[in-house]
């Protein structure tokens, strides 16, 4: 019910947006790529065969007089293998608006995503919906500040049928502290509730998680002729399943460069730690956990080369390492995949 | 009803179809008329707010006086209040038509433009006089600049440059010395011009450099699943302009901001009633609200602008030969 109602709400965004097609634009691009990849399931099994991708993108964007529009549209079937006949179809879709006042920018996004994953034996969905409002203040105080406040959640079908609602806010300071850098220092308090509705089918016992997250939260971001962003956060954690101390943290790197004309390079890595201390040590409290699907370890390389304006050729690495439910279940694998774009 | 909505939507297309179809004569027409009008208004203005200023300081110089006429206070007061009214008439009336010359001047910019485009199009079928079109190009590139903001920051009035006539010249010395004049506000154009694209050039590979590695992110995150947080924020969206107007020359960043607030002030591409304001600049380091992408097309305007003197000045220059 909640996701048709957030659907509803982002087919009422997109058909708000401007209509003019005057100062719009509209690009599309598509991504097909195919390789090997790697996975391991808990160290118990071992799976390694191709995989095949396509990717396509659809954008709109409007701009005019301190006003922008967006929307976007995301479609990727996914081909894990022919022996194993795993598959996934992926949706997303996103509609922005951004307002340029005179000392204040503010904007709303939704975003609402569907995967379905199935093989022989499983057919598991997962649904994600965000809204969030956000907004850059230039002169409350010396440096600009930017501050988020977001509703957001994510359900999972199947045998998990884990549904997690959170609100968060997001305030950070930006700063320069030396030629062509952007830093900043922030907060970050999330409110959440997990309810896992196969809990309370076949146990007795609870099956719903009340928390809250927060913590500081720091970036560093240098841009000339390379890009480097680096982020860091450690979070506090607070829940009925869990005691003090229990915190976590997470780490993100990103960095890119146009080598030459032709030649890009980019770098994405992900640490995500933590340490969360269970109440009771029972093996059903563990499926309460705060445990958002994508909390992973990663490193991700992308090298592209730019045939023309349409045309680029490219080359993906990657590697993830996954825990679920207190570090009992994990599983990793990397990936590397040759691919093309044709873009408008 | 039916009759009423019918009218006013014949009114409406009868309006627009009218306002279409104005020739660039019509056009030209009315902005003079209405630049004169603003002129006008501008000088009535001024010599209003003289008496009002002139008043309010009798009404002090009284005040301080030992033994004060309060009926002239009064009285001088009373006038005050009049031609404050009238003041503020006036300047509502020099908004609404500033507001429209404005309007008149960007209709004319759009016609002057596609006007050079075509005549540009021509020229490359080959089916014209060359130096025929290359006249025309360069009548309406300076009709189009007459009606752009004036460029205060050079040292030299482009408006000047524009009526300098070599062959008017009555003396060989006349001639030599406005020749020497054109060359020297070429070079200064020249100059400002290798700056401008210098600057255009690297915000330009910066915002290519963002928008791939933020398509890398996207693309990246979407192999996975995704992950609430994540979404929400994303830094590298976040980077300003000031990232890219710091560290050069030796400059602190305000310096820097400050030099282009005064670029983008001088040049007045966008009016006050623009999308881009520069006061948001601020000449505060970090409190900067325009983003690169915003920057980077002033910065084209700014070399358009640039452009059109530059082939104004060579043309004149090899005119004199």
């Amino acid at each position: 019910m909640r996701i048709s109602a957030a659907y509803f709400l982002l087919g009422l965004i997109f058909t708000s947006i401007p209509s003019s097609f005057s100062i719009a634009q509209i690009s599309w691009n598509i991504n097909t790529e195919g390789g090997f990849f790697n996975l391991n399931n808990d160290g118990s099994s071992k799976l390694h065969d191709l995989l095949f991708r396509i990717d396509g993108n659809l954008n709109y964007f409007y701009s005019d007089n301190g006003v922008s529009a967006s929307a976007k549209f995301k479609v990727r079937p996914e081909f894990y293998g022919f022996n194993n006949n795993f598959k996934s179809l992926k949706f997303k879709a996103s509609g922005g608006y951004y307002k340029k006042e005179e000392n204040i920018n503010w904007g709303i996004n939704l975003t609402g995503q569907k995967d379905f994953y199935q093989n022989n034996i499983t057919d598991f969905n997962y649904s994600v919906f965000l809204l969030a409002v956000n907004s850059d203040w230039y002169e409350l105080l010396e440096c600009p500040i930017s501050v988020q406040l977001g509703y957001a959640y994510q359900t999972a079908s199947e045998k998990i049928e884990q549904n997690l609602d959170l609100l968060f806010l997001d305030i950070e300071i930006f700063k320069t502290l030396f030629p062509n850098n952007h830093s900043g220092l922030g907060f970050y308090i999330e409110w959440f509730t997990i309810d896992n509705k196969y809990l309370s089918k076949f146990t007795n016992a609870a099956s719903k998680n009340n928390g809250m997250r927060f913590g500081p939260q720091i970036s560093f971001n240098y841009l000339e002729s390379i890009l480097l962003n680096l982020e860091y956060r450690f979070l506090l954690h607070s829940s009925e399943v869990t005691e003090y101390p229990s915190y976590e943290h997470w780490i993100r790197l990103v960095a890119g460069t146009i080598i030459s004309e032709r030649w890009s390079i980019f770098l994405l890595a992900d640490y995500y730690n933590r340490r969360f201390t269970l109440k009771e040590d029972h093996s059903v409290e563990t499926f309460l956990i705060y445990n958002p699907l994508d909390n992973e370890n990663k490193i991700n390389i992308k090298l592209a080369y730019e045939i023309n304006d349409s045309f680029e050729l490219y080359l993906k690495a990657g590697y993830f390492e996954e825990n679920f439910f207190d570090l009992r279940f994990n599983f990793d694998g990397w990936n590397m995949l040759l691919g093309f774009e044709i873009r408008d | 009803m039916r009759n009423i909505i019918l009218l006013s939507i014949i009114c409406l297309l009868s309006f627009t179809s009218n306002l279409l179809s104005q020739s660039l004569d019509e056009l030209e027409l009315r902005y003079d008329n209405l630049r004169s009008v603003v002129e006008k208004d501008n000088l009535i203005l001024d010599s209003l707010k003289n008496i009002l200023e002139n008043r309010a300081k009798q009404i002090e110089n009284e005040k301080q006086k030992p033994n004060p006429d309060n009926e002239k206070v009064i009285k001088l007061m009373a006038g005050s209040v009049s031609l404050s009214n009238t003041i503020d008439d006036h300047q509502e009336e020099l908004e609404t038509d500033t507001k429209n010359l404005k309007q008149l001047s960007e209709m004319l910019e759009v016609k002057y433009s596609a006007k050079i485009d075509s005549l540009k199009l021509l020229k490359k079928s080959g089916k014209e006089n060359f130096d025929k079109l290359d006249g025309e190009i360069l009548l309406y590139t300076e009709k189009r600049l007459l009606i752009s903001p004036q460029v205060d920051m050079l040292s030299f009035n482009p408006q000047k440059i524009l009526e300098v006539d070599l062959k008017k010249a009555k003396t060989i010395e006349e001639k030599l010395l406005l020749k020497e004049y054109l060359s020297n506000a070429l070079a200064e154009v020249n100059l400002l011009l290798s700056d401008v694209t210098k600057q255009s050039e690297e915000i330009s590979e910066a915002l290519t450099l963002q928008r791939k590695t933020s398509k890398f992110l996207t693309e990246t995150e979407f192999d996975r699943n995704v992950g609430i947080d994540r979404i929400s924020r994303s830094s590298t969206q976040r980077t300003s302009l000031e990232i890219l107007l710091s560290g050069k020359d030796n400059l602190t960043i305000a310096d820097q901001i400050n030099s282009y607030t005064l670029l983008l002030d001088q040049l007045n591409i966008f009016d006050k009633s623009g999308g881009v304001k520069t006061n948001k600049f601020n000449h505060k380091p970090g409190t900067t609200n325009l983003s690169l992408k915003d920057y980077s097309e002033l910065l084209k305007e700014i070399r358009q602008r640039l452009n059109d003197y530059k082939l104004i000045l060579a043309n004149r220059i090899e005119q004199s030969r």
